[in-house]
């Protein structure tokens, strides 16, 4: 028994080695929360862990463990849906209210001299501007960051984003845009 | 001579938005003509369309966590179950 026991946790040990990255990457682009996501692949382990013996080596470990992932996603978003609170609306208002104030009353450019930020090669290297963007990925409210986030993930469809998200299709391409000029106004606010 | 421009060039708000909402919806060739002389006459706006490339390869390639974090994250795992 006690043997029984050690392999299991040697095998465990050899998973988490072999799997954690990529299932971390997987949870962050569907959650777009570090701490989400952390929580999520800590739990994913654990609930293999205790249901160790169900795994029969019929699947593949690696797909075992993404199939426990998958539902641990799914549960987190129906949770999500049911407590997004008026703390969210609030900031999502505020949000738009910022967008909307980018614009003069004939809808161009309030400040067309505030656009500084120029595309040069190999700005992504550029690690200040690295963190200047994740700061304002950060201050956008959570279901635009969560929209734009899934938008650039290749294997996530307009439609399954936007059942997550409870929100149609016309409005999510409003939500990517409004996203989008949060960002650039705020790489050009903070970003020199 | 400046209602007329008005009438062709669209707004900057109008202008972003289409850049946008033109992955979901192909614009027509009106569109995107009226597009292409606003982004020549607005250099904000082209900045915008500038930007827009950068900030996707930056959300492909951001990985949640550092090589140091990850591996803390791991030695707590590791610790959980063992």
């Amino acid at each position: 028994m006690e043997e029984k026991t050690k392999n299991k946790k040697q095998q465990f040990t050899a998973w988490v080695n072999d799997f954690t990255d990529d299932l971390m990457s997987w949870a962050y682009h569907k959650t777009s929360s570090k701490e989400t996501a952390e929580d999520l692949v800590q739990e994913t382990f654990l609930s293999a862990y205790n249901a160790f013996d169900n795994f029969k080596n019929e699947s593949a470990p690696k797909t075992w463990l993404f199939s426990i992932l998958n539902h641990k996603i799914i549960d987190f978003y129906r949770k999500k849906s049911k407590s997004l609170s008026i703390a969210d609306n609030k900031q999502e208002d505020e949000a738009n209210n910022r967008v909307n104030d980018l614009f003069d009353e004939k809808d161009n450019w309030k400040n067309p001299k505030e656009h500084s930020f120029e595309v040069e090669e190999h700005l992504l290297d550029n690690a200040d501007f690295n963190s200047t963007l994740e700061k304002c990925m950060e201050n956008l409210p959570e279901k635009w960051r969560m929209a734009i986030h899934s938008k650039y993930l290749t294997d996530v469809t307009v439609d399954e984003i936007c059942k997550q998200l409870e929100v149609s299709i016309a409005n999510y391409w409003q939500i990517i845009h409004r996203a989008k000029l949060h960002l650039k106004n705020c790489i050009d606010k903070n970003w020199k | 001579m400046a209602t007329f421009f008005n009438t062709l060039l669209y707004s900057c708000k109008k202008a972003t938005e289409l850049m946008d909402s033109s992955e979901a919806k192909p614009l027509i060739l009106m569109q995107k003509i009226r597009l292409y002389f606003h982004k020549l006459l607005c250099p904000p706006c082209e900045c915008y369309a500038k930007s827009n490339p950068t900030i996707a390869s930056f959300l492909k390639n951001t990985q949640p966590l550092k090589k140091e974090e990850m591996d803390e994250f791991k030695r707590n795992l590791r610790k959980k179950i063992n």
